[in-house]
């Protein structure tokens, strides 16, 4: 069953886009004693081997949450911001962000209150920092959306499940393979600044050059009111991802993860996405291509602070996941 | 020096992926300077500057771009006016009556637009495809250039005074300038480690240069310059809702672009020597145009990059604005930051 | 019959000098100095028009002909110095959509400042919107001074001109700003200097007018104070180009305009001299207003028989203003050959049908 307290202090933790070091230290605490080899590269990824010889997989959760930059704090003390990955000015009014040095702010909208205002643009907000005293931010710093994880019946809800709970699943899976004779050469790959374009797994996949790409992140469901894009639904299994904007699943890849489902008798459902991508499609582009798939979490609001999951969907994507790279791949 | 290279810089033409001109300046400009002068298969030029070799198998790569936006053929029509094509991302706000160049032999050309009399109350800008270029040919004939030929803006170097200068194409060349800038103050004090001087080409059609630059010298780190938008203007109602970055207000250490993050740690050595050395600097997080650096970061397996912006005002346009101050500081600053530079700073 | 001066030069001198509506005085001196060997005296009117007069052979009293062309061009003048920019109105049809990053000159009272016209940065303006131009409220003149030092140089009312080099091109091609109308007042120097050696019965009353960009002022008032018998116009006409109906190109020679605007019988024997040196002449139909001196001209006192000659320019109320050098000195071998043929008879054939 899913370590909820792993959960809890994974999407609880600070580390927008480019300033992962916490998660990353985060992390290493957990995976140190798994892994068979654990080294930062260039970009900032976290990369665990564990196996030697064999195929080489690289299984990718990206580490980094969507976050603002202060560009301009005004002549009253307000900072002004831009984002970091896909900050939805919807959902902003009111939400609270934390500061690396743990400073609270609270995001305010420029102008009178209007119930009727349609903010469109991250131009009309601001942040309130104000202490009663001294600043302690200054342009340049760095925040996140910040809220504490609840959870109701099977359900948790929180921030940055996109993609902790995909960091999540990549540790159970160490967990579950740790001691395990798996005939491939694993690599486990903590990713760094995908929400701005999925920039460390390019530079992991490059590093490591392996035979083939897992990647392991959230995908939308759709099984909200009048929502029916897809047919990804919470509680239905992990989710398969046949195609995205970025990403056509090979054939042969598709059909190996969902043989492995069947076989194993693991809840599982087929997913296309229009709306966004992962890791998996940078790294099936990478120097002469390596073909990947994608095991998703099926999470509702995304991009909010109550990211919501089932914990029996974790669960089958950390199997589905370990049924894959337990024994030699071999397609 | 700096500002007769600026100038030279400024006023020759290399359009992206026409970048000849500016590489044979840069050669002569830098003579005998750097050690392995080559120009790749991008067109990018790079050479070597040795450190003394106290600090072994550590590499950086500093990084500026050579190429501007422009036009280019597409049609000559039978009577004479040229149809042309956009190269990289114009404002055409500051085009629509601008003075060019046109092809390798610089044919005079200035680009049509019809007269306020029959055009009153339009105000859209026109987009690129309806813009004609005449040369003042009669016809077909008297047009030099053809197809595929680039078109270059023209916009003289000048001296406003205060120690701003006027000009075009700042935003890489000012760049240019202050690496060659940095090359001597390099060689009268080495560092103990090599720099590789990269000046990219394509920058503006997508950082095409930069990212092949680095797979090549394939760094330990990377400072790439590139010219930033001063936005220090009257604003209404006194407005002060928007980050602004000021002309002499020093170069301004970057923090992000809309796909990339620069490396915590450069940010924080760049602010760290900047404070310690005395240099004005500025913080720029605005939302302002993507930057070559954000490719180079992401070349091989990952490369920390660290971006300094030269603040330029109207850069899109023919006739920028540059304080030589912020050049002059630019160059200390990266001075300052490669000099304090060592392996450990990128220790996680 | 070739000229003895040099066409572009003078030309050249005209279009580089900084001479907005109301403020021509830089302008009148390049003129008066090219005229001054070339007439037999000049005088300046109350608004600053300038006058040279070549008196012909007929005995007093001598009829008189104008020759109209003006010498501002459209400008900017200071209304607001904010943070040391500077806010700007319009001085004549100044098109602000032409005008965005190119190099001005602001002319105070301690000598000119270089600017720059300066608006927002897109990613300012809310949206981006790349696709319409900015509004007066958006522009500024950006002089490149600290607030303080903006404040002390420049006061509200100075002038700001565009600082544009002429900009040669292919063949007799010319682009730069002002052609409109100083390509004119080069037509007419072009004229004066093909009457040298050239006899001729009437007085030549060569006008350089001012103030024709924001009402005709110039004209209106030389045509009342120097009471000539004829007047020709010369100004610019469009030429064909994207955006512009027109049946004109630059470099196929002058073009005479017919309408209610002009005499009929004037136009006529323009027509004539054209034949006469074997010059095609274009025509260009004006139902009303010609929108130069020659509605102003025409109206003056008992009325003034009016003519207007256009010189074909693309761009035109920009800084690249194209034309070709061949159009101005037909234009001045027209009007002299035409000169050259007024008698002490000519007036009676100057009559409606």
């Amino acid at each position: 069953m899913t370590d909820k307290a792993l959960v809890r202090a994974l999407v609880e933790a600070w580390g927008p886009s480019g300033y992962e070091d916490h998660v990353r230290a985060l992390i290493r605490g957990y995976v140190e004693p798994l892994a068979d080899e654990i080294r930062v590269d260039g970009a900032g990824n976290l990369i665990c081997r564990m196996g030697k010889g064999g195929k080489k997989i690289l299984i990718a959760a990206h580490m980094d949450e969507i976050g603002m930059v202060v560009t301009h704090i005004d002549k009253d003390g307000y900072g002004r911001f831009t984002g970091i990955g896909g900050l939805l000015p919807a959902t902003l009014l009111g939400n609270r962000v934390r500061f690396e040095n743990g400073t609270v702010g609270v995001i305010g909208l420029e102008g009178t209150f209007d119930i009727s205002k349609q903010p469109k643009s991250l131009s009309e907000f601001f942040i309130d920092f104000s202490d009663g005293g001294a600043s302690r931010i200054r342009v340049g710093d760095v925040a996140a959306l910040t809220r504490g994880m609840e959870e109701r019946g099977t359900r948790l809800i929180a921030k940055s499940m996109d993609d902790r709970i995909g960091c999540v699943v990549a540790i159970e899976a160490m967990r579950a393979l740790k001691g395990v004779q798996t005939g491939n050469e694993l690599y486990f790959v903590f990713t760094t600044q995908e929400e701005v374009g999925i920039r460390g797994a390019k530079a992991a996949a490059f590093g490591l050059s392996p035979d083939y790409g897992i990647a392991l992140d959230v995908t939308l469901a759709m099984d909200t009111p009048k929502n029916g894009a897809n047919a990804v639904k919470l509680g239905a299994g992990a989710a398969v991802k046949i195609f995205d904007v970025g990403h056509i699943v090979p054939p042969v890849i598709k059909d190996w993860v969902l043989s492995t489902a069947e076989a194993h008798g693991i809840p599982h459902q087929l997913e296309i996405l229009t709306a966004g991508t992962t890791d998996a499609a940078v790294i099936q582009q990478t120097a002469a291509g390596i073909p990947s798939a994608t095991i998703s979490i099926p999470t509702r609001f995304v991009h909010t602070t109550s990211e919501t999951v089932d914990v029996n969907d974790v669960d089958a994507c950390v199997k589905l996941l370990v049924a894959l790279i337990e024994r030699p791949v071999d397609m | 020096m700096l500002k007769e290279n600026l100038q030279k810089l400024s006023e020759a033409v290399g359009v992206s992926g026409g970048e000849k001109e500016i590489r044979q300046l840069i050669r002569e400009l830098v003579g005998e300077k750097l050690a392995e002068l080559t120009t790749d298969p991008m067109g990018n030029l790079s050479g070597v500057l040795r450190g003394t070799g106290a600090v072994p198998g550590f590499r950086v790569m500093v990084a500026a771009h050579m190429d501007e936006t422009g036009f280019m053929v597409s049609n000559v029509g039978e009577n004479g006016m040229i149809s042309v094509l956009p190269v990289g991302p114009l404002d055409m706000r500051y085009l629509i009556t601008a003075r060019v160049h046109v092809g390798e032999k610089k044919q005079n050309g200035v680009l049509l637009w019809p007269p306020i009399h029959k055009s009153n109350g339009q105000n859209a800008v026109p987009g690129v495809e309806t813009v004609q270029i005449d040369v003042g040919a009669d016809g077909k004939g008297g047009v030099s250039a053809s197809p595929g030929d680039r078109v270059g803006l023209i916009g003289a170097y000048a001296e406003m005074g205060a120690g701003l200068v006027r000009g075009k194409a700042f935003n890489g060349r000012a760049g240019c300038a202050a690496l060659i800038g940095l090359i001597d103050a390099l060689i009268a004090a080495p560092l103990p480690y090599d720099v590789h001087f990269a000046f990219t080409a394509q920058e503006m059609i997508g950082a095409r240069g930069a990212r092949v630059a680095a797979h090549r010298i394939d760094p330990q780190a990377a400072f790439v310059l590139r010219g930033t938008e001063a936005n220090d203007l009257p604003r209404p109602d006194n407005d002060d809702s928007v980050a602004v970055i000021r002309l002499g207000g020093g170069p301004a250490i970057t923090i992000n672009d809309p796909t990339f993050m620069a490396d915590r740690r450069l940010v924080a050595h760049l602010r760290e020597v900047a404070e310690s050395d005395n240099v004005p600097y500025q913080i720029d997080a605005r939302e302002n145009g993507v930057i070559g650096g954000g490719l180079v970061s992401f070349a091989r397996a990952g490369v920390p990059v660290g971006v300094i912006g030269l603040p330029v005002r109207y850069m899109s346009s023919p006739n920028g604005l540059l304080n030589l101050s912020d050049l002059e500081n630019t160059i200390r600053l990266l001075h300052g930051a490669l000099a304090a530079l060592r392996p450990e700073t990128l220790e996680n | 019959m070739t000229l003895k001066f040099d066409l572009k030069t003078h030309l050249t001198a005209l279009s580089e000098t900084h001479a907005p509506s109301g403020y021509e005085d830089q302008a009148r001196a390049v003129v008066a100095a090219a005229w001054h060997p070339l007439v037999d005296r000049m005088d300046t009117g109350r608004m600053g028009s300038l006058v040279g007069y070549k008196y012909g052979e007929m005995p007093a009293p001598r009829r008189r002909i104008m020759l109209s062309a003006h010498i501002d061009e459209i400008g900017m003048i200071v209304t607001k110095i904010e943070k040391g920019f500077l806010k700007v109105a319009r001085l004549g049809g100044t098109d602000w959509r032409t005008i965005l990053g190119l190099p001005v000159r602001v002319h105070t009272q301690s000598g000119p400042l270089l600017g720059v016209v300066g608006t927002y940065p897109l990613f300012d303006l809310n949206g981006g919107a790349a696709s319409t131009f900015p509004t007066e409220a958006a522009i500024f003149i950006d002089v490149g001074l600290p607030a303080e030092e903006a404040a002390a140089k420049v006061r509200v009312g100075d002038i700001v001109t565009m600082d544009a080099p002429v900009f040669p091109l292919a063949g007799e091609k010319l682009a730069g700003k002002a052609f409109d109308d100083r390509a004119s007042v080069a037509a007419v120097t072009a004229c004066l200097n093909y009457l040298q050696g050239r006899r001729h019965q009437w007085d030549v009353l060569a006008v350089a007018t001012v103030q024709e960009e924001t009402g005709l002022a110039g004209a209106l008032n030389e045509a009342y104070r120097l009471q000539p018998d004829l007047a020709i116009a010369i100004d610019v006409g469009f030429a064909a180009q994207p955006g512009v109906q027109s049946n004109f190109q630059p470099g196929k020679g002058p073009v005479l305009s017919l309408g209610a605007n002009f005499h009929p019988a004037l136009c006529n024997q323009i027509l004539e001299a054209a034949k006469r040196i074997e010059m095609t002449l274009d025509l260009e139909p004006v139902p009303a207003n010609s929108g130069t001196d020659a509605w102003a001209i025409q109206i003056s006192r008992e009325g003034i028989p009016s003519a207007l000659l256009n010189l074909i320019i693309r761009n035109m109320h920009s800084t690249v203003e194209t034309l070709d050098l061949r159009d101005v000195d037909r234009c001045g071998r027209l009007m002299a050959e035409f000169i050259a043929g007024l008698d002490a008879n000519t007036m009676q054939s100057i009559v409606w049908e």
